[in-house]
C-alpha cells in the first residue's frame, strides 16, 4: 500500500508541476480573453465537461444568445476553425466515456476487471507519451484544434498537448483499406449526416486508451464518433464502442460537449520534455518496471 | 515421476501474430518469459506465448521441437470493489471516511499435457496471479500439479 | 558520363535504401562492429513495431536458455519490401548473424537471419514488392500561379526520400553513412565552418558513434533541417484561410507544427512571449517567385538539429528555401547562422522527392517501448 500510495503522489505531483510550469510559460489552461468586438463570443460553460443531454453553450449567465453554427459555402457547418476569424479549440472533452452509464456498458468479464483496475493503478500510457488516439485527444487540458481543408477533402484534429500530432479524417468518400497495419489513431473516414459529422475509426492497435480512464479496447474496435456543433461555442460529442473483444454488444456513450476557446493559434508541447515523470515513460518506477532489455 | 521435458505433440511451428496487439489489451495477450520447478533449485525453462481472440485464449507453450498447445486456457477474474472517497465532517453530518478499493484478482489457468517415458499423457495444471495485471511487464505467479507432482512457476510478459 | 550517371544512381540507391528513421541510430552506436556473432536459437517472438523490428530467439545454454534480442530494421521498411510479422513463424529455429552489443547485453544485429530449412528472412526483398508510383509532370500550381506544397486536387502523397540525411556544408565533399556518422573521422573539419568548441563536441559525438543522440535515446523531436532529414517524411499542408501551413511530420513522433505565412513577427508564439525557446522554432515564411523562403528562430538546445550530431545554439537561425522544380521534385537550401556556434553562415543543399498517391507512414519513434 505504500508503494501505491507514493505513486499516486508522485503522479499528483507530476500532474501539479506540469500544470505550474506551463502556466508559468503561458500555456494557461483557460482560453484566452475573447476580443470585446462579437459578444457571446467568451466561451461556453467552463469548469468540466457535462455529460447528459445536449444543451447549447451560449454565453455568460445573461449575455447575449449563443452565435449560430458557422457555416461553409456548400451549407455544411465549419467544425472547427473558421475561415476570416483566428483558430480556435474544442475544451472539456470525455475524460471517461462510460461516465454515467458505467453499469449499463456490456463488458465482457476481463475487460471489466482491466477497467477497474486502472481506475487503482492510472497506468495511462498518454503520461508516458504515448500517442492515444480517437476520443483520447480530446481529453488534454489545452483541448485540440479541427481544421477543415476542403482542398484535400479532409479534417485534421491536432493535439495541443499530449504527442503533439495529428488525426487525419478522410472526407472523400473512401473507405477503410483491407490491411491496415493498426497505429496508435488509425484510420478514419468521415461523412456528413445531415448537421452531424459522423467518423468511423478503425485499425487502432491495442498501445494506448481511449479515455483518460482506461476504458478497455482490443484491435477490434469499430469506434464511431459524432460530432455537432450546434452553435459557434458547443460541440456535441457522442461515440458508439463496437468491439467484440471486449464486450458483448455495441454500446454507446452520453452526449459531451465540448466548448470552444477562440483565437487561439497552434503552439508547440513536447511531452518528452515537459514529463516531469520520465521514469514513467522510460524506466522503471517503484517495483513497476516499464523497461525493455533491448531498447533504445 | 522424474522430471520431463515437454515433448511435441503438435506441429511445433505456430505463426502467432500476438505482438500486433501490444500491451493495453487483454490482459494475457503476449509472450511471457519464466520457468517452473519442484524446488528453488530446480528450475526449467518456461515460455508461454497467449492470444485472445475476443471471446477464448490460444496459445502454446515452449515454442519450438518440444512445443506444446495449451488444451486449457482462460483468465479467471473475480470483481472487486470500487473504492469510496471520505467526506469530511460538515454541520452535524460526521466524517465519512474513505474506503479503499478493493482490487479485481486476475488468474491464469492453463493446462497442457506433456508425454511422459511410459509413452502415456500427464496433465500438467497451471494456476497463478497476476501481479500488477495492468503494467507493460505484468508478471504471473503461480503453482503448478501434476498427479502427485507439484511445484511453482513465474511469468513476466516481454 | 553515362557510366558515371549509372555508378552513381547505384550509390544513391544504396543510399536511399538504408536512409535512417528517426530514433534509429547508427549501428554502431549500439554494437561493435568489430565484434561479429554468430547464434541459433528458436524464435519465440517478434515485436513488429518501429524504430526496429525485435526478433527474440530462446539460445540453448546452461543451465537454462538464454533470450536474445535480435535488432532488425523498422517494421515499416521492412513491410515496403514485402516482409510482415508472419514471414517468421514461433518455434521457427534460426541461425543469426551480426555484431554484439557493446554493452555486452544479449542483443545482436540481425544482418541475417535464416531458417532451418535455409530461407534468408527479413533481408532484402520478399518476393516482388509492389510497383510504387514515381511522380512526373510539371508543377501543380494554384489558381494564382503560385506553386502547390501538396498534391494536386484530388490526389495525395508526401515528400520523402531526402537526397542529404545529414548536413554538410556545400561544395564539401565528405563521406558520411546514411545516419550521419562520418566514414573518415579526420574528416571532422570539413563538414561546416565550426568554431573551436563545436568542432571539438561534434568529434566528440562522432567518436562515440552517435550514441549521444536524444533522439535516440528519448525520443526528443528532430528539430531544424533534421526534420526534413528522415525517410517517413513529410506533407506541407496550405492554409492560407488561418495565414499558415501546417507541417505533418512523418518522422520523430509524427509531429504537427506551423510556418506562418503573414509575415508577422518573429516573437514568441504563445502572448508575445519571445523567452520560450521551442524544438521546432518559430517560423515566418515570405515567397521569393516560386521558392518558399521559410526564417525560423527561437530554438532551444535540448536536441539535435542534425542527424549526424551537428551542434547549435540558441542562436540559431535558419533561412530554409523550398523549390519545387516539377512534381516530382523539391529543392531544398538551408542556412545555418549560429554565431555563437560556427565562423560564418553556411549552406547545406539537397532534395525531396514527391511520393504520389501514399500517405505519410505512421511512424512514431518511441513505438519500441512499453
Amino acid at each position: 500500500m505504500r508503494i501505491r500510495s507514493m505513486k499516486n503522489v508522485l503522479l499528483l505531483l507530476t500532474a501539479f508541476i506540469m500544470v505550474l510550469g506551463l502556466a508559468l510559460t503561458g500555456f494557461g489552461q483557460a482560453p484566452q480573453a475573447a476580443p470585446p468586438a462579437q459578444g457571446g463570443q467568451g466561451g461556453g460553460g467552463r469548469g468540466g465537461q457535462n455529460a447528459g443531454g445536449g444543451g447549447r453553450g451560449g454565453g455568460r449567465g445573461n449575455a447575449a444568445p449563443a452565435l449560430p453554427t458557422p457555416r461553409r459555402p456548400d451549407g455544411k457547418p465549419w467544425i472547427g476553425d473558421v475561415p476570416g476569424q483566428k483558430p480556435g479549440r474544442w475544451n472539456g472533452g470525455p475524460t471517461t466515456l462510460p461516465q454515467g452509464i458505467l453499469e449499463k456498458i456490456p463488458f465482457q468479464p476481463w475487460a471489466r476487471a482491466v477497467y477497474d483496475q486502472r481506475q487503482i493503478d492510472e497506468f495511462e500510457p498518454h503520461t508516458r507519451c504515448k500517442a492515444s488516439g480517437v476520443s483520447r485527444q480530446f481529453s488534454t487540458p489545452y483541448g485540440t484544434e479541427f481544421v477543415d481543408v476542403p482542398d484535400l477533402q479532409r479534417i485534421y484534429i491536432l493535439d495541443m498537448g499530449g504527442p503533439n500530432s495529428y488525426r487525419i479524417i478522410y472526407m472523400d468518400g473512401r473507405s477503410h483499406p483491407a490491411n491496415f497495419a493498426p497505429t496508435n489513431y488509425g484510420h478514419s473516414i468521415g461523412r456528413w449526416e445531415g448537421d452531424t459529422l459522423v467518423v468511423e475509426t478503425i485499425g487502432l492497435n491495442e498501445k494506448f486508451w481511449v479515455d483518460t480512464r482506461g476504458t478497455p479496447h482490443t484491435s477490434k474496435l469499430k469506434f464511431t464518433e459524432r460530432f455537432t456543433r450546434t452553435d459557434m461555442n458547443t460541440l456535441q460529442y457522442t461515440a458508439t464502442i463496437d468491439d467484440p473483444g471486449a464486450y458483448t454488444a455495441p454500446w454507446t456513450t452520453n452526449v459531451f460537449n465540448m466548448r470552444w476557446s477562440p483565437n487561439l493559434d497552434p503552439f508547440e508541447y513536447i511531452c518528452q520534455d515537459n514529463n516531469y515523470g520520465p521514469q514513467l515513460m522510460l524506466g522503471s518506477q517503484d517495483e513497476i518496471d516499464n523497461t525493455k532489455f533491448f531498447v533504445p | 515421476m522424474k522430471f520431463v521435458r515437454f515433448t511435441l505433440l503438435v506441429a511445433a511451428v505456430m505463426a502467432l501474430a500476438v505482438s500486433a496487439a501490444g500491451q493495453e489489451g487483454h490482459p494475457l495477450t503476449g509472450t511471457w518469459y519464466g520457468d517452473f520447478g519442484k524446488t528453488a533449485g530446480q528450475r526449467n525453462d518456461l515460455t508461454v506465448v497467449l492470444r485472445w481472440d475476443g471471446s477464448s485464449t490460444t496459445g502454446i507453450v515452449n515454442p519450438g521441437p518440444n512445443s506444446v498447445p495449451l488444451k486449457v486456457a482462460r483468465l479467471d477474474v473475480k470483481m472487486g470493489k470500487p473504492g469510496q472517497r471520505g467526506t469530511q465532517a460538515q454541520g452535524n453530518t460526521p466524517a465519512v471516511p474513505a474506503v479503499p478499493a478493493v482490487p479485481p484478482s486476475f488468474t491464469l489457468h492453463f493446462e497442457v499435457d506433456a508425454k511422459n517415458k511410459a509413452g502415456g499423457m500427464d496433465r500438467f495444471v497451471f494456476e497463478g496471479k497476476l501481479e500488477n495485471p495492468v503494467a507493460g511487464n505484468r508478471t504471473i505467479v503461480g503453482t503448478w500439479t501434476c498427479g502427485n507432482e507439484r511445484g511453482d512457476f513465474r511469468l513476466r510478459r516481454m | 558520363m553515362r557510366q558515371i550517371a549509372l555508378i552513381l544512381s547505384i550509390f544513391i540507391g544504396i543510399f536511399l535504401s538504408i536512409a535512417p528513421a528517426a530514433g534509429q541510430h547508427t549501428l554502431a552506436a549500439k554494437f561493435d562492429l568489430t565484434k561479429p556473432l554468430t547464434i541459433r536459437g528458436t524464435v519465440t517472438q517478434v515485436d513488429w513495431s518501429n524504430p526496429y523490428v525485435h526478433v527474440l530467439v530462446k539460445v540453448p545454454g546452461t543451465p537454462r536458455p538464454i533470450l536474445w534480442a535480435v535488432e532488425l530494421d523498422s517494421a515499416l521498411s521492412l513491410a515496403r519490401n514485402g516482409w510482415s510479422e508472419a514471414a517468421l513463424a514461433i518455434g521457427e529455429n534460426v541461425t543469426v548473424q551480426g555484431f554484439a552489443a557493446r554493452d555486452g547485453s544479449k542483443q545482436v544485429t540481425g544482418n541475417s537471419v535464416t531458417t532451418a530449412s535455409g530461407k534468408k528472412v527479413y533481408a532484402g526483398a520478399n518476393g516482388t514488392p509492389p510497383q510504387r508510383k514515381v511522380a512526373s509532370g510539371p508543377v501543380p500550381r494554384w489558381p494564382n500561379g503560385k506553386p502547390r506544397l501538396g498534391p494536386p486536387q484530388g490526389e495525395t502523397g508526401y515528400w520523402g526520400n531526402p537526397s542529404r540525411t545529414s548536413l554538410l556544408q556545400d561544395g564539401a565533399r565528405v563521406e558520411m553513412d546514411a545516419y550521419g556518422l562520418l566514414k573518415n573521422i579526420a574528416d571532422v573539419d570539413k563538414v561546416a565552418p565550426m568554431q573551436r568548441w563545436a568542432r571539438d563536441v561534434y568529434e566528440f559525438r562522432q567518436r562515440n558513434f552517435l550514441k549521444d543522440d536524444p533522439m535516440y535515446l528519448a525520443c526528443k523531436p528532430p528539430g531544424g533541417p533534421r526534420q526534413w532529414q528522415q525517410i517517413y517524411g513529410f506533407q506541407l499542408v496550405e492554409n492560407p484561410e488561418f495565414n499558415r501551413i501546417l507541417v505533418l511530420l512523418g518522422g520523430g513522433n509524427r509531429n504537427r507544427r506551423v510556418i506562418w505565412t503573414d509575415g508577422r513577427e518573429q516573437i514568441g508564439q504563445i502572448n508575445g512571449d519571445a523567452d520560450n525557446p521551442l524544438y521546432y522554432g518559430r517560423s515566418v515564411s515570405t515567397w521569393e517567385g516560386d521558392t518558399l523562403v521559410v526564417d525560423t528562430r527561437g530554438f532551444n538546445e535540448k536536441f539535435w538539429f542534425d542527424n549526424g550530431g551537428l551542434p547549435h545554439t540558441e542562436r540559431l537561425h535558419l533561412i530554409e528555401k523550398f523549390t519545387r522544380v516539377d512534381m516530382k521534385t523539391m529543392r531544398y537550401e538551408v542556412t545555418i547562422d549560429d554565431p555563437w556556434t560556427y565562423t560564418k553562415p553556411w549552406t547545406s543543399s539537397g532534395t525531396f522527392e514527391w511520393i504520389p498517391g501514399e500517405e505519410t507512414p505512421y511512424f512514431l519513434c518511441q513505438d519500441n517501448r512499453p
